[in-house]
């Protein structure tokens, strides 16, 4: 599905980028945690906003709750970033992150903005500096306890129309014991994918 | 820091702090807000200031914002504020502090200092909490108001029972009348039968038969009521036409004494099968009947014209699968700015001490609710025409 959007060239480039976003993050992350973490190389697909829906059946079986940090950044490169994290993965990165096992519904909602925070950034930064653009970020709003399929389908289902393309990042963070997952999606318009793309074309030029 | 001007114009808190979370500056907002002058305060710890800063997050925000040169965010209704500011609020307010959004973004990258930008959110949470507050009881409100409408139908319901049992009780007097007064005439032959010497053994058993027919006429009369009193617990099938006999018999010695022919015109091709509780059709029909009736009354009294009163039951078919029960009087029919308003709930054209308003509102529900009919009113030539739809039950079903 993915080579239907972007070449197998430009599914590398970006592959790439996000290789060296991820070991910053990972970097970051270890360091806020006091604990030794690595970020395998994230999986990366794009798609039409139609083929979400399937995806996320295929990937998200079996979980039900989970908390959804949105963010909008705005510029040439206009988008939303969508991280979701189930709950179980989410409690695991707080009781990391604050050393406690005890951990209200706020400390989890805190923590995963944090995490989220790094990786989008970690991500994004990396697309700045590709685009060669400033991007302004909005506040991320978290929900939590949300039904992924409900989430997708109010995405995929969406009027506006606005949004027609979809880079997932399927991201994992590996301690000794744990393993957490989460996906970041970038929702993107069609101007801004296509001005992704000839970024990418240009990087691959510059190579 | 040659932009301090601008700074200060602006409407939000801005602090600059080095990596050690040191302040470089602070707006005037922040001096107005929190009455801590930033000439007082250059160069301390933040912490120093506001003890209850979390020292160890914020420097990882700073720190993170540093290193991957993109801005850093603190949700206001995930953590509150990053330090306390009271609400200084005449009014009301359910929040103790300002519940602040914070931006922490890159400000000198070479000196490693941050700008911390705080937005006071407490107006829009405050509104948010109220929301949440509101359709908590908005929920409340709906199931009460669910509740009081239950409870006000059960009382419908039983008041309209007990106008029903009056009713009886009235019918059961009128079908007794009759009887009592056969008896009460066949015990006083007795004593004229002996002054007279013709009481003899034939006379005795003649007399007692005919006194005990009577007796169980009146036996069989309580029989009646009492079936027609207790609740079924089973909905049943039953026939329609045998239902209409059954009321009209109930109610025969009041519409004869009232002078009130009745009749029951069956045109049904076909089953006459229904479903549902007998006596609960027995009771929309007592209710029909009894209201001609009294219309009849009404009419024939003020015209003075006694003894051309008729009621007639027509059964029909409705297309395939209803049956039409027609019940109609000669009383000369609804006035018209009434007909919209007869089912509704305490409408009354009777005066106070005979109607309550209330039987036709709840035949209306039995029908529809519990038969899945129709119960419409409505006028012909002669008088008013109450007509039940009932669904049938076909020889298939």
């Amino acid at each position: 599905m993915a080579n239907s959007i972007l070449s197998e060239d430009q599914k590398d480039a970006l592959q790439e980028l996000m290789n060296i976003s991820f070991g910053t993050a990972s970097s970051i992350i270890s360091d806020s945690l006091n604990s030794f973490s690595k970020m395998p190389l994230p999986n990366i697909d794009a798609m039409e906003i139609e083929e979400l829906e399937d995806y996320f059946v295929k990937n998200f079986d079996g979980i039900t709750n989970c908390y959804i940090v949105t963010q909008l950044f705005r510029n040439k490169f206009d988008g939303e970033s969508v991280f979701i994290i189930d709950d179980v993965s989410a409690h695991k990165i707080t009781a990391l992150l604050l050393g406690e096992e005890e951990l209200s519904k706020e400390d989890i909602q805190a923590s995963v903005l944090e995490l989220t925070n790094i990786i989008s950034s970690a991500c994004i930064g990396k697309l700045i500096e590709l685009l060669d653009a400033q991007i302004f970020f909005n506040p991320p709003m978290i929900e939590s306890s949300c039904q992924v399929g409900e989430k997708v389908l109010r995405i995929s289902s969406s009027e506006k129309r606005e949004f027609t393309k979809v880079i997932i990042i399927e991201t994992k963070l590996e301690f000794e014991n744990e393993q957490i997952t989460g996906y970041l999606l970038f929702l993107t318009k069609e101007s801004s994918f296509e001005w992704l793309k000839s970024a990418l074309d240009r990087f691959l030029e510059g190579i | 820091m040659d932009n301090r001007i601008f700074l200060n114009s602006l409407n939000n808190g801005v602090i600059i702090l080095d990596k050690e979370l040191k302040v470089i500056f602070w707006n005037t907002w922040l001096e107005a807000h929190t009455g801590k002058m930033f000439a007082r305060e250059e160069g301390k710890r933040l912490n120093e200031i506001f003890p209850e800063v979390d020292v160890k997050s914020l420097g990882r925000k700073i720190k993170n914002t540093l290193l991957l040169k993109t801005p850093s965010f603190i949700d206001a209704s995930v953590s509150q504020y990053l330090f306390k500011v009271p609400v200084d609020k005449i009014t009301y307010s359910s929040f103790e502090y300002m519940q602040q959004n914070i931006t922490i973004a890159p400000y000198d990258l070479e000196k490693e200092w941050v700008s911390v930008m705080i937005y006071d959110e407490t107006p829009l949470l405050e509104m948010k909490r109220r929301l949440m507050v509101m359709n908590d009881t908005l929920e409340l409100r709906v199931k009460e108001e669910v509740e009081k409408n239950r409870q006000k139908d059960l009382l419908l319901q039983q008041q309209s029972k007990q106008a029903a049992m009056g009713e009886m009780i009235s019918a059961i007097a009128h079908q007794w009348r009759q009887p009592l007064s056969t008896i009460a005439s066949l015990a006083q032959d007795f004593e004229d039968a002996f002054n007279f010497q013709e009481l003899n053994k034939e006379y005795i058993r003649k007399n007692t038969a005919e006194m005990m027919e009577q007796i169980e006429y009146m036996s069989h009369t309580i029989e009646d009521f009492r079936n027609f009193f207790k609740p079924h617990k089973l909905k049943n099938r039953f026939n329609i036409t045998d239902t209409i006999d059954k009321v009209f018999a109930l109610l025969s010695s009041q519409l004869k004494d009232s002078a009130i022919e009745y009749s029951l015109i069956n045109r049904l091709v076909g089953s006459d099968e229904v479903y549902g509780y007998e006596n609960e059709l027995k009771q929309v029909l007592i209710n029909l009947i009894n209201n001609a009736r009294d219309a009849i009354i009404a009419k024939l009294h003020d015209e003075e014209s006694k003894g051309s009163g008729q009621i007639r039951i027509i059964v029909e078919n409705e297309g395939e699968k209803m049956i039409r029960i027609g019940v109609c009087d000669n009383a000369g029919g609804i006035a018209p700015q009434f007909l919209a308003k007869v089912f509704d709930p305490y409408f009354t054209t009777k005066p106070a001490d005979q109607g309550t308003g209330i039987g036709l509102y709840i035949a209306r529900k039995i029908v529809e609710e519990h038969f899945g009919g129709e119960l419409r009113a409505g006028n012909d030539e002669l008088g008013a025409k109450f007509m039940i739809l009932l669904p049938r039950i076909t020889q298939t079903a």
